[in-house]
């Protein structure tokens, strides 16, 4: 097939992809130091009991959690003086520590108990959805602000113009598919016609007009796309892990510069454990889980960006790995050792890692982390109370965001804005980036009028 | 007195285009069904688009087959296909962008090329009257025929009433014009060219 682009060409496509309007990372910031970022998503509701939020299994002697697993946790400590119990399948990642920040106690949108609301305010802080904060963190001249290897279904991304969403095996067909436009040359007297019309169509200012520019900008930059794209062929081992499969496309889509973001769906756990039986199953879930990010941490150490210059993928990649939230300690009237459990969006875990982010830190706490002498929880805050009478979901305790540790405070009303919220963590990687205020989440998004004040970001763990 | 009718008939057409997208822009209907207007139909639509419009009933077309992958998540994913989640009737990668633009571009070259290799080779395959319109084109620059008119039946037997009237005309225009497809190419070749450029048209390919 032919393919030709005019020098006129090539200059529309420069102007439409430059002026794609987001704000983007100030280039004063990283000058032209190149900046990913790789997310990872495990959908479902993966209980961080079985992370980096774990409880001693006395907890479950006493009736008060419910822990699948045979062993202890043991302590996590970070250089900033901040621990967490880490379960004992968290092992796995501790050859990487010292490149890892551990954010615990993360509140998710007080009210919102869905997946796909809780999906939402992972990607935008917003549980109704709108724009992914990823966008904001690509240079400008990217053919795609992201790529999502694998689909998170309920996510409500309102700017995934210039995205696509694919699964990872299918990335080799991809790059064979643009080799076969690239190979072939010559003039294609259609394809001026083609542009010609996508131009007029794309004169009005309704719907069918945007898509039309969409559709002359696509014409316009498929050449040049095509060409990265033919260098971006990868091979899978058998049985390789979706989060394996997932990063080696990332990597090679970062390399080439068709995406300088990428968010990887780890697909193929079912963390969603309301079934007695299912949340029994979780001391195999998670060794698997551990087994797989600790193959995503080798293969970030181990897969040269820079060899020249001794740059490995993790030195030019920020990494963020979470789920929408985590999970309740059982489930209402059930005993610990038989129970399931439900969606605690009150405590969620991010991890990060990678360019920009301080290792070996661990920030956030949550409560429902002590029993007094009867067996039940102590130092329970009014605030929590408020939200979980029954006591079935760890909460994220108050949040210090000048001295970075956890507060001891237990106040009477909930107020997100004193934690770290989702939002907070957003900004937090927003800021790393350099990408300005203006683009920062806030606490709120569903409120009309007024200042927006963006959330705070976690100023300690960036680099 | 002709080119003011044509300015005026052209102004007029434009209007109700601009027109159209704006009333279109909140069809419900469309966006029930997980569409929206200005993306793309989506590879299985214009799958049947094409067989119902050319194609004799029971007849063999396949688009995926030029991205020599069929699997729902597979490549065709990439070109407009619902997400497959239960219930679910969002249509995904169907926003125009570089990546399903390139891959329109392979499929509709494969498309494109076998129709005209079925309409030259007088293949039985093909809708009586496309077949007829075809096999003309196909024996340019021998044959009497009105090559406008040859063109416009062309067409409409493709595109149907999927764009306005003059988006007709300027096609008919741009492709007899000199240095036009009809001028430089001949038979097979012209047949792919015309094919693959109403198959390309925007208002072939994008929801309205």
């Amino acid at each position: 097939m032919a393919i030709h682009l005019s020098r006129r060409d090539l200059l529309q496509a420069g102007v439409a992809l430059a002026a794609t309007g987001f704000t983007r990372r100030l280039s004063a910031q990283g000058s032209s130091s190149p900046h990913f970022f790789l997310q990872v998503v495990m959908p479902g509701g993966a209980d961080n009991l079985y992370m980096f939020d774990s409880r001693p299994l006395a907890f479950k002697a006493a009736g008060r959690v419910a822990n699948y697993a045979s062993s202890d946790p043991s302590v996590w400590e970070g250089t900033n003086g901040g621990r967490c119990l880490a379960s004992p399948f968290a092992d796995a990642l501790k050859p990487y520590k010292n490149r890892l920040a551990i954010v615990n106690g993360v509140h998710m949108p007080p009210g919102f108990e869905g997946h796909d609301q809780n999906v939402n305010a992972l990607l935008s802080a917003n549980p109704f959805g709108g724009k992914y904060f990823g966008p904001f963190l690509a240079s400008s001249g990217r053919p795609l602000d992201f790529v999502s290897l694998g689909s998170l279904f309920g996510a409500n991304v309102s700017n995934k113009e210039r995205s696509l969403t694919m699964s990872a095996r299918i990335a080799p067909g991809l790059a064979d598919k643009a080799a076969q436009v690239g190979q072939t040359t010559g003039e294609s007297p259609w394809r001026q016609w083609v542009s010609a019309r996508a131009n007029a169509c794309g004169a009005g200012d309704g719907m069918l007009s945007e898509g039309c520019r969409g559709y002359r900008d696509g014409l316009l930059a498929s050449q040049a796309l095509a060409q990265k794209l033919t260098k971006t062929k990868v091979e899978f081992g058998a049985d390789e892990p979706e989060i394996i499969k997932g990063a080696k496309v990332a990597f090679k889509y970062f390399t080439e510069g068709v995406a300088d973001v990428c968010l990887v769906v780890a697909d193929g756990f079912d963390f969603d454990t309301h079934a007695e039986t299912d949340a029994a199953k979780s001391p195999e879930l998670f060794t698997k889980l551990f087994q797989d990010l600790a193959g995503l941490f080798e293969a970030l150490v181990k897969t040269p960006f820079d060899a020249a210059n001794g740059l490995s993928m993790l030195d030019v990649t920020t990494v963020m790995i979470s789920s929408e939230f985590s999970r309740t300690h059982g489930q209402s009237g059930k005993p610990s050792d038989k129970t399931g459990t439900d969606h605690n969006p009150q405590s969620n875990m991010v991890l990060l890692a990678g360019k920009g982010i301080k290792g070996d830190i661990v920030v956030g706490e949550s409560d429902l982390d002590a029993l007094g002498a009867d067996g039940n929880f102590t130092n329970v805050s009014g605030a929590h109370k408020s939200l979980d009478s029954g006591l079935l979901k760890r909460m994220g305790k108050p949040y210090n965001f000048d001295t970075g540790a956890a507060s001891s405070e237990l106040p009477a009303e909930y107020k997100l804005d004193n934690y770290i919220s989702a939002a907070s963590v957003i900004n937090t990687v927003l800021s790393g980036f350099g990408v300005a205020k203006d683009a920062w989440v806030t606490n709120d998004p569903s409120r009309q009028g007024g200042e927006k004040v963006p959330a705070k970001p976690l100023q300690k763990i960036l680099a | 007195m002709k080119l003011k009718s044509i300015a005026f008939f052209w102004v007029s057409m434009s209007s109700l285009l601009v027109a159209s997208c704006k009333q279109r822009s909140d069809d419900s209907e469309l966006q029930s069904a997980g569409r929206r207007v200005g993306s793309f139909k989506g590879l299985a639509a214009v799958e049947t688009t094409i067989k119902g419009r050319i194609m004799l009933p029971n007849s063999y077309f396949d688009l995926a087959q030029y991205l020599g992958d069929s699997s729902e998540d597979g490549l065709p994913s990439l070109l407009g296909a619902y997400d497959g989640r239960p219930g679910s009737s969002s249509l995904q990668n169907a926003t125009p962008n570089a990546v399903n633009t390139m891959l329109w571009q392979i499929v509709m070259d494969g498309a494109a090329s076998a129709i005209a290799t079925k309409a030259c080779s007088g293949g039985n395959e093909l809708e009586t009257h496309f077949k007829q319109a075809a096999k003309k084109i196909c024996d340019w620059p021998t044959g009497a025929d009105d090559r406008a008119q040859t063109l416009r039946e062309f067409w409409l037997d493709l595109m149907r009433y999927d764009a306005p009237q003059a988006e007709m005309e300027a096609w008919v225009g741009q492709m007899t014009a000199s240095g036009g497809s009809v001028a430089t190419l001949q038979g097979q070749a012209l047949v792919k060219d015309l094919t693959q450029s109403i198959l390309m048209n925007p208002f072939f390919l994008l929801e309205q």
